[in-house]
């Protein structure tokens, strides 16, 4: 009967969403690369024993060796170490700037629940902040708030913010329209019962889908930011500032540059595929 | 004996950018316990929206302007929204069209049944349990716990209805609106289901009111029967006395069109000519006229009022006797 019972259960959306996702060899492959970057970057000092800041003037712009896995760059630092610490903090400005942007979902859950005045002025206040470009907003921020401190998260959160209040809006109402929520209020089920069971995890998937690729769009940003100059201060390192200084010695060590560009484009790309995969994963049960 | 749903002149009007529809248009109907009374009527008739303002399910742009839903004595179009849910469920009930999109498809059949109960407050989760698995015995599911932990899509859309209608029956309604349940489901489930319906309220003393565009399934489960044309009652009485002696042009039209086993299939079903009333635009005449044969002058300037033909039937056409 325990091993019956199990075989069902086995059938629930996460399961099958889950098993699905586990068929996708590409998104597989990206999911570990990914997590193999963010746990070698949070686990840095167990990873490396080299220090980040450390000058090694003796050998300067050194090819990649046993030592410095990465090479060293035009003051003698250790890239490989550069880089995983580096990661901790543009992470740590991503998943900031993901996690404030969720805010966005209450915006847009009410929008698409109550509709009307309420949508109006919260979808036009949204199509206003999508027209403000995020660097012209991150530059502005980093000229209200302290500078070099990264807190162009901020202008990256409110940037990410007005795909998920649009995606939310259309899905809690397309939801709210669908016969099930009508069958479930004819039975008496009340509202916010409906809003935290039914509505909520029928939105979910595409919601999962759509922070993910917010998360690649985060990295990048915030790697444009370092590089161009907006990014967090020495002695601190983020992989756009890594990147900026990489292109000093672009000639006459291209490594310096190569390599940063390259995990982050690893990075991106594989969370793109996670992403696809999720997307796959989720979609909507065919009949 | 008190009358279980009464339904006095109620007029449910869409507000659209096309105009303003009149899908409803002073209905007055009764339904006293344990009775089945079936609501017939073609697309655009007005009988779902009738289903939807009792249940007040209507969509937003749509509004009562007149008239009450008495239920138990109690008008539903004046009740607060929280009263109403705490109403809907454990004293009415409804089931729906298609089975098929009725249930959620991220929630298991048990959690959907005992989301019911448990809402109500009616009784502890192992209980609820205990009940739904109970349920579905009885709406003819064997093996109910194991069904329970099912989802949706495992289903069948005979066996989804047949959920649906446990969890419509689980707290043990008075009255039960059925939006044309069988509509979605092969002829052999349609049956069955309504048997299912029909035996279960004879022995629950369950009033039903069934919403159908089939005279057949009117014939097979209701007592009493209201044919609607363009939002309004054209024709109300038992069944026996509507099957017999239709005294609309309307519903005798309807009639003439079922065909039958004895049907020579040698002359064609007699279609009703003409397309159904534009609701958008409703003239101050009879809504039938241009599509009756009997239609006389003072049809086109008069909206007949319905009048007693014989005891309980009532037809609403200058012409009835």
């Amino acid at each position: 009967m325990s091993g019956q019972k199990r075989a069902i259960n086995q059938n629930s959306p996460l399961r099958r969403a889950v098993r699905r996702y586990r068929k996708n060899k590409a998104a597989m492959v990206c999911l570990c690369l990914f997590l193999l970057i963010l746990l070698a970057c949070i686990a840095a000092p167990l990873v490396t024993s080299q220090d980040p800041e450390m000058m090694h003037l003796d050998m300067v712009k050194a090819p990649p060796s046993r030592e410095h896995l990465m090479g060293t760059d035009i003051v003698g630092r250790d890239l490989f170490a550069r880089m995983l610490y580096g990661g901790r903090l543009t992470f740590g400005i991503c998943f900031t700037a993901i996690g404030l942007s969720l805010f966005g979902l209450v915006f847009g859950v009410l929008a698409g629940y109550y509709g009307g005045r309420v949508d109006q002025f919260i979808s036009r206040a949204n199509d206003a902040l999508a027209s403000i470009p995020t660097f012209l907003l991150a530059v502005f921020i980093e000229m209200c708030l302290p500078s070099g401190q990264g807190n162009y998260k901020y202008a990256i959160a409110l940037a990410l913010m007005p795909p998920l209040v649009r995606l939310s809006r259309t899905l809690v109402m397309e939801i709210l329209d669908s016969e099930y929520i009508e069958a479930a209020r004819a039975l008496g089920v009340k509202s916010l019962r409906i809003a935290g069971g039914h509505v909520l995890r029928n939105i979910s998937g595409p919601l999962i889908v759509q922070v993910a690729s917010n998360l690649s769009d985060a990295i990048l940003t915030c790697t444009i930011m370092g590089y161009l100059g907006l990014g967090v201060r020495m002695p601190r390192v983020e992989w756009g500032t890594i990147v900026k200084e990489g292109l000093q010695s672009i000639l006459s060590a291209p490594l310096q540059i190569v390599m940063p560009c390259l995990v982050v484009f690893i990075c991106v790309l594989s969370i793109n595929v996670i992403g696809n995969g999720l997307r796959d994963a989720l979609a909507k049960e065919e009949r | 004996m008190g009358k279980l749903l009464e339904i006095k002149d109620l007029s449910v009007e869409f507000r659209t950018d096309k105009g303003i529809a009149h899908a409803v248009n002073d209905v007055s109907l009764s339904l006293e316990p344990g009775e089945n009374l079936g609501i017939v009527g073609e697309s655009g008739s007005g009988k779902s929206t009738l289903a939807h303002a009792v249940m007040r399910l209507l969509s937003p742009s749509a509004v009562i302007t007149d008239g009450q839903i008495l239920f138990d004595g109690t008008d539903l179009t004046a009740l607060p929204e929280d009263e109403l849910r705490a109403l809907c469920g454990r004293e009415l009930s409804m089931i729906f069209q298609d089975p098929m999109q009725c249930l959620d498809p991220s929630f298991s059949v048990g959690y959907q049944l005992t989301e019911c109960l448990l809402a109500h407050r009616i009784c502890g989760k192992a209980e609820a349990k205990e009940r739904s698995a109970a349920m579905l015995e009885r709406v003819g599911i064997h093996e109910a716990k194991e069904v329970m932990r099912r989802y949706p899509f495992q289903l069948s859309g005979g066996m989804r209805q047949r959920v649906m209608i446990a969890m419509a029956l689980l707290t043990g309604p008075k009255l039960l609106i059925a939006d044309e349940p069988t509509t979605a489901l092969d002829v052999t489930i349609q049956d069955q289901i309504l048997q299912l319906l029909k035996d279960y309220a004879k022995q629950e003393d369950l009033s039903v009111l069934f919403i159908t565009h089939s005279f057949g399934v009117v014939a097979d489960i209701c007592d009493k029967v209201a044919v609607l044309y363009g939002g309004r009652v054209a024709e109300a009485g038992t069944v026996r006395q509507l099957f017999y002696r239709p005294c609309h042009p309307y519903t005798a039209g309807l009639l003439n069109a079922v065909p039958t086993m004895e049907h020579d299939k040698n002359v064609p079903l007699q279609p009703i000519e003409g397309t159904p009333v534009n609701v958008f635009r409703l003239s101050e005449g009879c809504p039938f006229c241009d599509r009756c044969g009997k239609a006389a002058e003072i049809c086109r300037k008069e909206c007949p009022e319905l009048k007693e033909v014989e005891e309980g039937h009532f037809a609403a056409c200058h012409f009835a006797e």
